[in-house]
């Protein structure tokens, strides 16, 4: 087998790398991908700079449950992804000057910060709805002294899940 | 040594198609009659029912008029097809909730069907955030004798 040369040459890279991109795309898509946290709002459990395993099996499997760390998107800024905790699913009661129902409505589920005091979160713009969160932070691998799950249950495990 | 092949291939295949439906578009079909004189999804035949193009290019910073679609805020396994009837900072006034003006937030749309007799819309949800669409219909690509652009 002769060397490949020239435009023969460009054209496997351009392949190469195109088959790259879509493989890429699909594992972030179906699977999970690696999130880098910025911002002081989930304080005590995950610092500014960390990196996270996150994965999107349990978004799929409506396995998301009350206190996991999801990553979703701002519902005022499109394609910000915020990472919060959940406080509260529909129908659980909640106190906020934004529902005067005191509970969350269908469909939709009230995120906090750890970082009570400098988080932007559904006690400033309301419960967002269920189809805003993408992923669920599973776990810490940077920095490698802080590394370990973030997350009590396994993406398939609904034991715990209340109804 | 062939059947890996063969399964590389289709790996790479499927997963090109998925990257190409979602950074370029991809057709879905209308179900229910909510955009009827529009699109025409209310029957029950699969067949008899319209397919258009939903494209995922510029979907932030639509003015009124453009169908969307979007994950339903009450059901997250749900998407609707509705027309953008206002955008934000404009004042709607809604048909069933209680208050009688509502200012849209920022980034959300005021969505409505076109069918005023069939709709489940912004007058029963409120407004949609943007961050919930999903594509934006340009063409109506079946039936062909109704191939349009929207």
């Amino acid at each position: 087998m002769n060397k490949p040369k020239g435009v023969k040459l460009v054209w496997r890279y351009t392949k190469g790398a195109a088959v790259f991109y879509c493989v890429a795309h699909c594992i972030s898509r179906f699977v999970g991908e690696l999130v880098i946290c910025s911002g002081p709002s989930m304080y005590p459990t995950i610092h500014d700079g960390d990196l996270v395993l996150a994965e999107r099996f349990s978004i799929a499997n409506k396995n998301v449950q009350v206190g996991d760390i999801v990553g979703c998107l701002n519902p005022q800024k499109p394609r910000e992804l915020l990472c919060k905790r959940i406080a509260a699913k529909e129908g659980q009661p909640v106190t906020s000057h934004l529902l005067p129902s005191g509970r969350v409505p269908i469909g939709h589920v009230f995120l906090q910060g750890d970082n009570h005091a400098v988080s932007t979160d559904s006690r400033h713009f309301g419960p967002v709805p269920e189809g805003l969160v993408q992923i669920r932070l599973a776990l810490r691998i940077w920095p490698l002294e802080r590394a370990g799950w973030l997350s009590s249950h396994w993406f398939w495990d609904k034991s715990n899940q209340k109804e | 040594m062939k059947f890996r092949q063969t399964l590389v291939k289709a790996t790479v295949g499927t997963c090109a198609l998925y990257t190409f439906f979602d950074i370029v578009g991809h057709p879905a079909q209308v179900v229910g009659s909510s955009m009827y004189p529009t699109l025409h999804g209310e029957d029950a035949r699969w067949f008899k029912r319209d397919f258009v193009w939903l494209s995922t290019w510029s979907l932030y910073k639509c003015s009124p008029g453009t169908i969307l679609t979007f994950i339903s805020p009450r059901d997250p396994s749900s998407t609707y097809i509705k027309r953008i009837t206002a955008v934000e900072g404009q004042i709607v006034r809604p048909e069933r909730l209680q208050q009688l003006f509502t200012e849209i937030p920022k980034g959300h749309y005021w969505m409505e069907g076109d069918n005023p007799v069939n709709r489940n819309d912004s007058n029963v949800f409120g407004p949609v955030s943007s961050s919930l669409v999903k594509g934006r219909a340009t063409h109506i690509i079946w039936p062909p004798n109704r191939w349009q652009r929207l």
